[in-house]
């Protein structure tokens, strides 16, 4: 029998100091695999008033007196849970979900949790397990299932098949610590993407391109994370990063087509070290779109840490409809860049004044809460295709472009170019 | 015979993408070299300077080998094979050796074991040392020429090494050994061309030789007599072609035949608009093609192929010593406008090498394409004469033995 926790609000610490542009974000664990990633996260220095779980063990760490709530039959949220998910999610511009599918928990919860989140109005990116091979196909079509209907609702989707990091899992590995390799693995994951969001950055990756990223269809992103000390330590990080179970030993990389790399470290971060980094991994993914981003996080003293977030989707969008709360808006004509605040009490403002023309219907009479979602509807869907940017010369690269006499020989790349392709069709140059 | 006896004849071989050429020289008691034959057969058998079908390579090579013989009337029994391919690269070293001699006097022994210590260079196992050029040597960290006699603590040697793949370059001296001919040596088809090119002085005033083949360009920066700098790319007039049948929409053998026709370096004004008309065997018109598009295709690659190496020679920081100036040479250099597209990518002024420092076959010297294998007889030539130049009656005896063994 399931007994589903409240929403916990663990600890109270001050609010962490630092750059003014980073953002709010929170991370909420559901299920037991979710408990025991939010467990690893505390203890390597997420603020503990930013993480919640919901969860039916007893999770990983000493829980104040929350409250119990008895479980629901169905795997729904109660009314209660809803409310205290979207005070959990209200301040926050960014949540992590962190979730294991295939069980009840997790797979019942996470959609609903994510739907309540973006109703917050905050940027859902979900990060979830799949069961290993062997525990049996009723879990395995539960947690694809589950996996589709997350990705449905989600701003972005990273996933991690806990079978492969079953090679990580030594022949001694005893049974009850099974799960320790996926979720570091996990951990390592979203701590990378949770600095490069919520530290300060001197490179910072844009929330809307990180979501145009990160959504696609259910299994074409992944993340990997390498870390390393010492005099050597980029060399020896980007060694670790391409080690990465994940990265199927880069060529996961190769057909990467946008890839988000975050460099992180303490004060003593040097540009050439970035460099380094970047130099390796751009000569390592040739057709992608790389995004650079760099965290300080002084809990990082001495350490670098890469992360890499990889999208295999086919077409990078940038869309310039996504918006957050303090980010500026991407200037997209028509709306202005008031648009940019989700809040409905600024909604009046920002509209644009109407032309006086009786053709025109007066605006529908609606509830706040009503025209909200109205706004993200079309925020979704007409605004984006309109906005879709000129694309860009390297896309042509979808179009198949035989090597004709090079065909079988071994390629010669510069700078990771492909040189047997014409070069006109690499530079772009169009003969009409 | 007639040509006079103890003159070795030397055979240059260059087994290129687009054709085998086979050059005779023929180095005369004086020591002066004389190139006295050329043979040369359509390759089909390698892509990008390396053999991908050895069985029709060595029919051309015997092809090559045999027009060689016959225009020099004589019998060939070894060659210095000249190599490239896209795992030929070069780099700089230095070798050191304590001198340890009580009075700290330099013997020829140091400098060879200094010459040792650099060519030992970290690489991948099969990696093997094609050339290892001596530059300059160090005593005490002061450069000389010739440290023999010299006294000193330490001697430093730089040295230009040139490697590559020990198997790809075993491929090419199989094909060779199967025609029952000797591998004399070995050599970069790069490093080959910028001999037959370069005089003394303009590798003293600083020079780059491009040699602008069908499967590779192979080039060599010298400054200040010596080389500084080598590197094969494995793109050339084949890529061009493969471009323009892309481009136009034309089989690779037409492709190939509107590249030597039309084909030029730089966007010609004058052709703007211009539109030829391809027609079948029986006169009747196929397709039409504007030589704009031909020609900008065309300069595209080049200019991209040049400006590569641009790019590699500035990363050395030499780019801007090249006071004697940019030659090009092989089947490139033909190209129409090259010299001024080269004009406009490098910092220098460009010309179109010939091999002026042999004596020779006038029609053969002035060919761009037989730049390699002219220098491949040259490098050779370079042996010989440092055996010859021992002198007694061993030396002599031993050169009598050779040029027997060389001569049949």
């Amino acid at each position: 029998m399931n007994t589903i926790d409240s929403v916990q609000t663990i600890g109270e610490a001050a609010p962490p100091a630092g750059s003014p542009r980073k953002l709010a974000v929170k991370v909420f664990g559901v299920g037991g695999a979710g408990a025991s990633v939010l467990d690893v996260l505390r203890r390597r220095g997420v603020a503990a008033e930013s993480c919640a779980v919901l969860s039916a063990e007893t999770g990983g760490w000493a829980r104040s007196d929350g409250e119990r709530m008895p479980a629901p039959a169905a795997a729904v949220l109660a009314e209660e849970q809803r409310t205290k998910v979207r005070e959990f999610c209200a301040d926050a511009e960014a949540v992590c979900l962190v979730a294991g599918l295939g069980g009840r928990t997790g797979t019942g919860l996470a959609p609903a949790i994510v739907q309540e989140a973006k109703g917050a109005g905050a940027v859902v990116l979900a990060w979830v397990t799949l069961p290993l091979d062997c525990e049996g196909s009723l879990r395995q079509a539960r947690a694809r299932a589950g996996l589709e209907q997350v990705a449905a609702v989600a701003d972005g989707l990273l996933c991690l098949p806990n079978q492969k990091a079953f090679s990580l899992i030594g022949e001694q590995t005893r049974l009850a610590d099974t799960f320790e390799v996926p979720t570091q693995l996990l951990a390592d994951g979203v701590l990378g993407l949770w600095r490069v969001l919520a530290r300060p950055a001197r490179f910072r990756v844009h929330l809307a391109d990180l979501c145009a990223l990160l959504r696609a269809q259910a299994d074409a992103n992944v993340f990997a994370t390498g870390a390393a000390a010492g005099a050597n330590r980029s060399a020896e990080a980007i060694e670790r990063l391409l080690g990465h179970p994940l990265l199927g030993g880069g060529d996961i990389l190769r057909q990467s087509r946008a890839v988000l790399v975050s460099v992180a470290g303490g004060a003593d971060l040097t540009m050439a070290e970035v460099h380094r980094v970047m130099e390796a991994l751009q000569s390592r993914c040739e057709k992608a779109h790389v995004m650079l981003n760099t965290a300080l996080d002084e809990t990082l003293a001495g350490l670098l840490e890469v992360t890499v977030l990889a999208s295999a989707s086919p077409a990078f969008p940038v869309p310039a409809a996504m918006r957050t709360r303090n980010a500026p808006a991407v200037p997209d004509g028509a709306e202005g860049a008031g648009a940019a605040d989700w809040s409905p009490h600024l909604l009046p403002a920002t509209l644009p004044p109407r032309a006086a023309a009786r053709l025109v219907p007066p605006a529908p009479e609606m509830a706040p809460e009503e025209m909200r979602q109205l706004l993200a509807r079309q925020e979704a869907s007409g605004r984006r295709r309109r906005d879709l940017p000129r694309p860009r010369q390297s896309q042509l690269q979808l179009e198949i472009v035989s090597k004709g006499r090079f065909d079988k020989s071994e390629p010669t790349i510069h700078k990771g170019e492909d040189l047997d392709l014409p070069t006109y069709v690499r530079r772009g140059v169009v003969l009409n | 015979m007639f040509s006079p006896s103890f003159s070795p004849i030397i055979v240059g071989l260059e087994i290129g993408t687009s054709k085998v050429c086979a050059v005779v020289g023929d180095l005369n008691p004086g020591g002066v070299l004389n190139i006295v034959g050329v043979g040369q057969a359509r390759s089909r058998g390698v892509r990008k300077g390396e053999i991908i079908d050895p069985e029709i390579a060595e029919e051309d090579v015997r092809n090559a080998i045999a027009e060689a013989e016959q225009m020099a009337d004589v019998e060939i029994r070894s060659v210095c094979l000249g190599v490239s391919g896209s795992h030929v690269r070069g780099l700089n070293n230095r070798g050191v050796h304590p001198v340890v001699s009580a009075d700290r006097e330099i013997v020829e022994e140091d400098t060879q074991d200094a010459l040792r210590n650099a060519k030992v260079v970290n690489m991948p196992a099969e990696t093997e040392i094609l050339h290892a050029i001596r530059q300059h040597f160090l005593v005490d960290g002061q450069s000389v020429t010739n440290p023999v006699g010299m006294s000193g603590g330490k001697l430093e040697v730089d040295v230009h090494v040139v490697c590559g793949n020990g198997h790809r370059l075993r491929n090419a001296i199989r094909a060779v050994r199967n025609l029952q001919l000797e591998v004399d040596e070995l050599a970069f088809n790069g490093l080959a061309s910028s001999l037959a090119l370069l005089t003394g002085e303009q590798k003293e005033m600083g020079a780059l030789v491009i040699d602008l083949g069908a499967g590779t360009t192979d080039y060599a920066v010298y400054s200040e007599g010596v080389i500084k700098h080598t590197g094969a790319l494995a793109v050339g007039g084949d890529h061009v072609t493969n471009d323009l049948a892309h481009g136009l929409k034309v089989p690779l053998s037409r492709a190939e035949q509107l590249k030597i026709e039309h084909g030029a370096a730089r966007l010609d004004e004058s052709v703007k608009g211009r539109l030829i008309t391809l027609t079948n065997e029986l006169g009747l018109p196929l397709k039409t093609i504007n030589v704009e598009h031909l020609q900008r295709i065309m300069s595209l690659r080049l200019q991209e192929i040049l400006e590569v190496v641009a790019e590699d020679v500035r990363q050395t920081g030499l780019l801007h010593y090249l006071s004697a100036g940019v030659f090009l040479c092989g089947g490139g250099a033909r190209i129409p406008a090259i010299a001024q597209l080269a004009g406009q990518i490098f910092p220098a002024d460009v010309h179109l090498g010939k091999a002026n420092s042999i004596s020779g076959l006038k029609s053969a010297l002035d060919q761009p394409e037989f730049a390699t294998a002219i220098g491949l007889v040259k490098f050779r030539s370079f042996k010989h004469k440092t055996h010859g130049s021992r002198g007694g009656f061993l030396g002599g005896l031993r050169g009598a033995l050779e040029q027997m063994r060389g001569r049949g």
